[in-house]
């Protein structure tokens, strides 16, 4: 366990100190600012900041999965973990749990409060919802992260960064289609009930695809283990 | 003497789209002894740790570890390894930094033995300090100190002559001393001759084009090698992988292979007896060092 914990702090000690990633939180921050606080007149509603604030941080899950493995072989850490005495599964979870740690970050430090605001403006119907609302963002991002860290292990990291972005916008065209694809769509795809979550108040069948949501992230994460065990890493 | 390190004929040919190729390279490490492999960067060098380390599969030849083939948890214990390009951990003191080195080495360490051993390298002062704020030696230096703990049998190094200054290469020079005294073997793995390789006038294999092409002491980089350009019709695939062929270049109705002319009488024969024809043959002398690069 003191082994995972030493890996997870220098995979999130070193998200920290990654520029990139700051810049990237920023730009989501100041677009939200741009976009939804205009519309935050008397008797207006705003444009959804909790939808923005959770795409956002989907889309930093992502650049955090894919980032994962790229940055240590870049700088030698993989070969130097990897000549310990530690499995690759215990390397690729440590890992993971630092990444996980630096979505929580951000997740409970900028984002989650624009959700707070958002869902205080609108006087949901109770702290329930407002925790079911947190937990299903939360989990998508999760999935993404694991989804992410999945497809990069083949080192193509830029790729599944465009990749999964692309997939991530396209997730939100089956709203603009007959209400048919939109249910279907609800049933497997656990983002689409942000939009009823935003829009109106969470319920409680939205406990569904917060499972469906952590589903998801424990599947693509054991398919990346299965991955990395199999992969030539030099 | 105890093998600590086999490579016995090991090829690699990797996968599309990567590098490091291995055309049979041969080397050893025993214990007490302070070994270089030394070769340009693309002369397959830096192949070899992944190798060792199970990150990368070879399709020949045979690697024994510690004296049997194959590396477990236990032995991985016994082997420290610093890369060349390893960055520090960012926010990590040096204190910080030989504790996650015990965390990663599943091993205790405590604080008055972590002292202790700061103080015998002369990092104790520099305990609290950052690690991206050392200037390269002392990081150098930190890197190397922390691999040695708990005496490793086997240590590795890459390129360690780059990163070494006047101040801290008698340390460095103390620290492999106590390993090679404690029957322990160091590798290096060189690209060029430096601080480190002049002090402690290795044993040398010289890599070129994935295999070694000699070895011997410092001295023979001076060396004078003959090699051939020979030009085939017809070729087996088992002369591309004899002993003696450096290179084998493909061309479109003939081969190129790069020979080494104190192995040319033994591979004319193989040549002729599997019914290839000789177009050409052209000598070319080289120094050692010239040839590779370094």
């Amino acid at each position: 366990m003191t082994l995972l914990l030493a890996i997870a702090q220098f995979s999130y000690r070193k998200l920290k100190t990654d520029k990139t990633l700051l810049y990237l939180l920023s730009g989501i921050l100041v677009l939200i600012l741009l976009f939804c606080f205009p519309t935050l007149l008397p008797g207006q509603y705003p444009s959804t900041p909790s939808l923005m604030a959770s795409t956002g941080l989907d889309f930093l899950a992502i650049y955090i999965g894919s980032h994962l493995l790229a940055t240590d072989a870049a700088d030698g850490s993989f070969y130097y973990f990897l000549s310990k005495p530690l499995s690759r599964d215990e390397y690729l979870f440590g890992k993971y749990l630092g990444g996980v740690a630096m979505l929580l970050t951000l997740f409970f430090l900028p984002l989650s409060e624009l959700m707070a605001v958002d869902y205080l403006y609108r006087k949901g119907d109770g702290i329930f919802s407002f925790i079911t609302l947190m937990g299903l963002n939360f989990s998508i991002s999760l999935a993404f992260l694991s989804l992410a860290l999945f497809l990069s292990v083949e080192k193509y990291t830029l790729q599944t960064l465009i990749f999964l972005t692309v997939l991530l916008f396209l997730s939100f065209l089956p709203r603009f289609l007959p209400p048919g694809f939109w249910s279907l769509w609800l049933m497997y795809y656990p983002g689409a009930w942000r939009f009823s979550a935003s829009v109106g108040s969470p319920s409680k069948e939205v406990i569904f695809p917060v499972i469906l949501g952590y589903i998801y992230a424990l599947l693509f994460l054991v398919f990346a283990f299965m991955k990395f065990r199999r992969r030539e890493l030099a | 003497m105890r093998i600590l390190l086999e490579f016995k004929d090991v090829k690699r040919w990797p996968p599309l789209g990567k590098k490091g190729v291995l055309r049979g390279a041969t080397f050893r490490v025993s214990a007490g002894e302070f070994v270089c492999v030394l070769g340009h960067p693309s002369s397959g060098i830096w192949t070899i740790p992944p190798l060792l380390f199970g990150l990368a599969t070879a399709t020949g030849g045979k690697i024994r570890i510690l004296g049997s083939i194959g590396l477990d948890m236990e032995k991985k214990k016994k082997i420290a390894y610093v890369p060349k390009n390893f960055l520090p951990p960012p926010g990590i003191t040096i204190r910080e930094f030989f504790l996650l080195h015990a965390y990663l080495n599943r091993f205790s360490l405590p604080q008055s033995r972590l002292h202790s051993f700061l103080q015998e390298v002369h990092l104790y002062p520099h305990r609290h300090k950052l690690l991206e704020k050392l200037p390269a030696s002392l990081l150098n230096l930190t890197y190397i100190a922390a691999s040695l703990l708990p005496s490793p049998e086997l240590v590795i190094y890459e390129d360690i002559s780059e990163q070494v200054d006047e101040n801290t290469a008698p340390l460095i020079n103390d620290l492999l001393i106590e390993v090679v005294k404690h029957q322990g073997g160091v590798l290096l793995l060189s690209t060029g001759v430096g601080l480190i390789e002049t002090l402690f006038h290795p044993y040398m294999y010289f890599f070129y084009k994935g295999k070694a092409l000699g070895e011997g002491e410092l001295a023979d980089l001076n060396r004078e090698e003959e090699t051939l350009l020979v030009e085939v019709d017809g070729i087996s695939e088992d002369l591309l992988h004899s002993d003696g062929v450096i290179s084998v270049e493909n061309l479109s109705d003939r081969c190129r292979l790069e020979i080494l002319a104190s192995s040319w009488s033994r591979l004319e024969k193989v040549i002729l007896e599997s019914g290839g024809i000789i177009l050409s043959v052209d000598r070319q002398r080289f120094r050692i060092r010239d040839l590779l690069q370094v």
